[in-house]
């Protein structure tokens, strides 16, 4: 099949040489060649198929009333166009192999490096260039000069400025204070003693979801978890920050700030799905496994005469990820 | 200049040797001259047309990455026409065609969103194939950027565009990031969720960073307004302006090479730009396009409509990110919870080690690659044969480790999938991921090099001795040999044996003839760039004679039918490097 010559050109500059020649059936068949032909028309047909396929689907699934009608469009459509490019791609890819010539041809590389003396020239331009300017020898254009293009980067950063508010100590509250009413995050009522099953859990807000900027709630939610009786192990100094078994602890990941979502109630764990943060919930939330470094900080909570749960204050430390400034 | 039309060669025309060109017809030569008047046209394309191309499937993938983008920017100018980056709450009409969704309040971004999806004929063709060309993109990057280290082409002259394909890499990873963000779907909100965290996690500047990127606090209401502009606007723009520069860099510089017969350091050989390559590599467009439009056919992704619209309280069990963000998402689950507190402040070893060091030393470490290399083997020499990965069993085995590392994080980023795939403790695939993040690399290293040194002797065994044919012949005296035949002079010329590392060259002695001490048996710096050498070079596998040491292949010239003369020819095929 190929066929070995010695380099020669072909005495014209036309061409690159051919270094070496490949003959295939088709170049030495003209009945060959004319078969690939028509196979390489077949494909440039099937393209055309498929646009036609594609005008058609378009204007056969013209309203997409139902989710099977958009299943059915995207799929026609997407096939349609898929016959439509690849007959294209499998035409000229084929007329390529097939028709053009397969010799392998050579030229020669060329140093991208200049002669030793150009290289002089331009280097000596360069330094005649600078001569020229006179920046060397006058120093009160060069200073001048630097002060000026110093200065004029600030106000490019400076208008970048209001970009966002200074962060000041945004990240440190929440909309949690004291009495504040622990209300369902999906129905918006408040939750009372005996809503919760032993061992169930549930979000709350302190005020309705709808009346709360993004910004608010998104570092709001809390896990209300009723746990089973007497396995609460409250830290020191949080001893009546649960109330009946009932515990309160921010749902926002102190890892970088996923909402936890799955609670183990076998193992009393609340872990966070993004990044597999493990707290034990009966004791205060501790880290025991994944990239979290602290607790989940906890709502203190108490029930109001109408039998309402309430958060009895704020959170006393941020929520959600670590950051910079916090202690 | 040129008056010729390269005509003659491009026809389909059984005589394979034309005995010369035709003259151009005249229409063509007088219109291309109108053109060259004015622009210089005829020099360019004498120059260019010809322009020869080396030939070899691991060259495409580059052409997949920059079909992929193409495909990319028509198919996201369409989305741009319907999409609407805004972060007002909408009610999603209880005539919409998506009827779980019917009367939700959900963000304008994700209402049109499902809009595209449901509402625009091809829409969600459209969308589709967006996203898939952005996998693919990432994809063929990863795999050109593979090619490209393991043959050692990122070496002089080619630094520039190596920087410039670093460069390519991170800020499509950035790209895609902005892009599966925008929908503001429960999936994409709560990356960015994590986005955000991971600000706030870098020291004294972290916060300010957050809130001056997001406009305040997470979710902040101008973050999807700024992230389409940097979506559409910002990135592409530098991406499309890399590109570009890439390409013509790549042009200037001519394509590297395989090694191979007739083919050397100083010249290409290959297929002609006109008409051939330029054939080809249209058709690898549309294949390429084909492909993206089959899968968008034939397979989902990214269905937000059953994620649902972002709820800063909620979030999807198993979410896992795009696989080109899902290594970080594996740094972030493996690192232990590591944090310091100083003098009232917190650092965030868990966040800024696992999503902002590691990204950090990789992208440096791609960076600096080909000059540390250069430093260490002391070659400055211009490079435009492609190495055999096996050529340099230190550098592969350096290039197998890093991607073993990516994949051990890659596989921890999907844990809780694996987990519950395979009902398996969770925490004890972080702790398997954890421990072979250190144990798999360098074994992967070690094997790689032993692998790579490996089929090094084996090609130079066969290039020395021939191959066993596997025909047993008895001699006159009644001893049976197995007949070894030389390989063909182009199976030998591929290896590209004589581009092999090879042993470190001789230090200085210490002291010198004249009793001098060597300066650099003593500096530090020099004994750091000793210590990287002996990864990167190689032990001797074989005395390599070069073509000239025929006594070599003596002891397996039993092959009687072949003439002694020729087979001294043949084995001697290799010494075509001088």
């Amino acid at each position: 099949m190929t066929d070995q010559v010695e380099l020669h050109d072909e005495g014209s500059s036309v061409r690159p040489p051919i270094i070496e020649r490949v003959i295939r059936p088709q170049d030495a068949d003209p009945k060959k060649a004319d078969w690939a032909e028509r196979k390489i028309a077949l494909m440039f047909l099937l393209s055309a198929v498929g646009t036609v396929g594609f005008i058609v689907a378009y204007i056969l699934i013209p309203s997409l009333s139902t989710t099977e009608d958009v299943h059915w469009s995207n799929f026609w459509l997407g096939i349609s166009l898929t016959v439509s490019l690849g007959g294209l791609a499998a035409g000229i890819i084929a007329w390529v192999r097939w028709i053009m010539p397969a010799h392998e041809v050579v030229q020669e590389r060329h140093s991208l490096a200049a002669s030793d003396a150009d290289l002089e020239i331009a280097s000596q331009i360069i330094v005649v260039g600078v001569e020229e300017t006179g920046i060397a020898r006058r120093s009160l254009i060069k200073r001048s000069l630097g002060l000026a293009l110093g200065l004029f980067a600030l106000p490019a950063v400076l208008l970048l400025r209001d970009l966002g508010p200074l962060p000041r100590r945004s990240l440190d509250t929440t909309l949690w204070k004291a009495n504040s009413p622990l209300l369902n995050a999906e129905t918006g009522n408040p939750v009372k003693l005996g809503d919760l099953e032993v061992g169930s859990f549930t979000t709350v807000v302190p005020v309705p979801v709808e009346q709360m900027s993004e910004e608010d709630y998104a570092k709001t939610p809390v896990l209300l978890i009723r746990l089973e009786p007497g396995i609460n192990h409250p830290a020191p100094g949080r001893e009546n920050w649960a109330y009946q078994d009932h515990v309160a602890y921010s749902k926002i990941c102190t890892h970088v700030g996923c909402p936890i979502g799955l609670y183990q109630k076998q193992s009393h764990k609340l872990l966070c799905p993004c990044h597999q943060s493990t707290f034990d919930v009966p004791k205060a939330c501790k880290v025991v496994f994944g990239p979290a470094a602290r607790a989940l900080p906890q709502l203190p909570i108490s029930v109001n005469a109408a039998g309402e749960f309430i958060a009895t204050a704020a959170f006393d430390q941020p929520v959600g990820p670590s950051f910079f400034e916090r202690s | 200049m040129t008056t010729m039309k390269p005509g003659g060669a491009g026809k389909p025309a059984a005589a394979p040797n034309p005995t010369g060109p035709k003259p151009a017809p005249k229409i063509l030569k007088k219109g291309l001259g109108e053109v060259d008047e004015r622009f210089g046209t005829a020099g360019f394309l004498k120059r260019n047309l010809n322009k020869v191309f080396p030939d070899h499937w691991s060259f495409m993938l580059g052409e997949i990455a920059l079909y992929s983008f193409v495909i990319l920017l028509l198919s996201g100018t369409f989305l741009t026409f319907f999409f609407r980056p805004g972060t007002n709450t909408v009610i999603y009409p209880t005539t919409g065609n998506y009827v779980p969704l019917r009367g939700l309040p959900m963000t304008e971004a994700f209402e049109s969103t499902l809009r595209i999806s449901f509402d625009v004929r091809g829409g969600l063709l459209i969308r589709q194939i967006h996203h898939w060309a952005a996998l693919l993109f990432m994809a063929a990057i990863v795999a050109h950027c593979c090619r490209i280290f393991f043959t050692g082409a990122f070496r002089k002259p080619r630094e520039t565009n190596w920087l410039i394909g670093v460069g390519l890499v991170s800020l499509g990873l950035l790209e895609g990031f902005a892009g599966y963000s925008l929908p503001d779907d429960l999936l994409s909100g709560t990356g960015l969720r994590i986005a955000y965290g991971i600000i706030e996690s870098i020291p004294i500047v972290g916060t300010y960073l957050g809130s001056f990127v997001f406009g305040g606090q997470f979710p902040g209401p101008d973050f999807i307004p700024r992230l389409f502009t940097i979506h559409i606007l910002l990135v592409p723009g530098i991406l499309l302006s890399l590109i570009t520069a890439h390409m013509i860099i790549m042009w200037h510089q001519k394509h590297t090479q395989w090694p191979g017969e007739h083919r050397t350091n100083d010249n290409v050989v290959g297929a002609p730009f006109y008409p051939a390559f330029m054939a080809k590599t249209g058709g690898f467009f549309f294949a390429t396009f084909a492909v993206t439009a089959g899968l968008s056919a034939l397979v989902q992704v990214n269905p937000v409509w059953l994620y649902g619209p972002y709820n800063p309280a909620q979030v999807g069990a198993g979410s896992q990110p795009d696989f080109y963000i899902g290594w970080l998402e594996g740094t972030l689950r493996m690192m232990p919870n590591l944090e310091t507190h100083v003098d009232g402040h917190t650092i965030s070893w868990n966040v800024l080690i696992p999503a902002v060091v590691i990204p950090g030393i990789l992208f440096t470490a791609m960076a600096i690659y080909p000059f540390l290399e250069a430093w260490v083997t002391r070659d400055y020499a211009i490079h435009n044969i492609c190495d055999r990965p096996r050529n340099r069993p230190g550098r592969t085995a350096l290039g197998v480790a890093v991607l073993t590392e990516l994949g051990v994080c890659l596989l921890a980023g999907g844990n809780d999938v694996i987990a519950e795939k395979y009902d398996i403790s969770l925490y004890a695939t972080t702790w398997t991921f954890r421990a072979a993040f250190f144990v798999l690399p360098p074994l992967a290293f070690m094997a790689t090099r032993r692998i790579c040194l490996g089929l090094q002797y084996r090609d130079a065994h066969s290039a020395q001795h021939g191959y066993e044919t596997g025909r047993i012949v008895m001699l006159a005296n009644g001893e049976f040999i197995e007949v070894e035949a030389a390989l063909p002079e182009d199976v030998v010329a591929r290896m590209g044996l004589e581009y092999r590392q090879g042993p470190p060259p001789a230090l200085e002695p210490p002291v010198d003839e004249h009793g001098v001490r060597s300066k650099s048996r003593h500096n530090p710096l020099e004994k750091v760039r000793g210590r990287i050498g002996a990864f990167l070079y190689e032990p001797d596998v074989e005395p390599v004679t070069n073509g000239h040491g025929n006594g070599h292949a003596s002891n397996s010239h039993a092959d009687g039918e072949l003439p002694a003369a020729e087979q001294t020819e043949l084995t001697s095929g290799q010494g075509h490097s001088d």
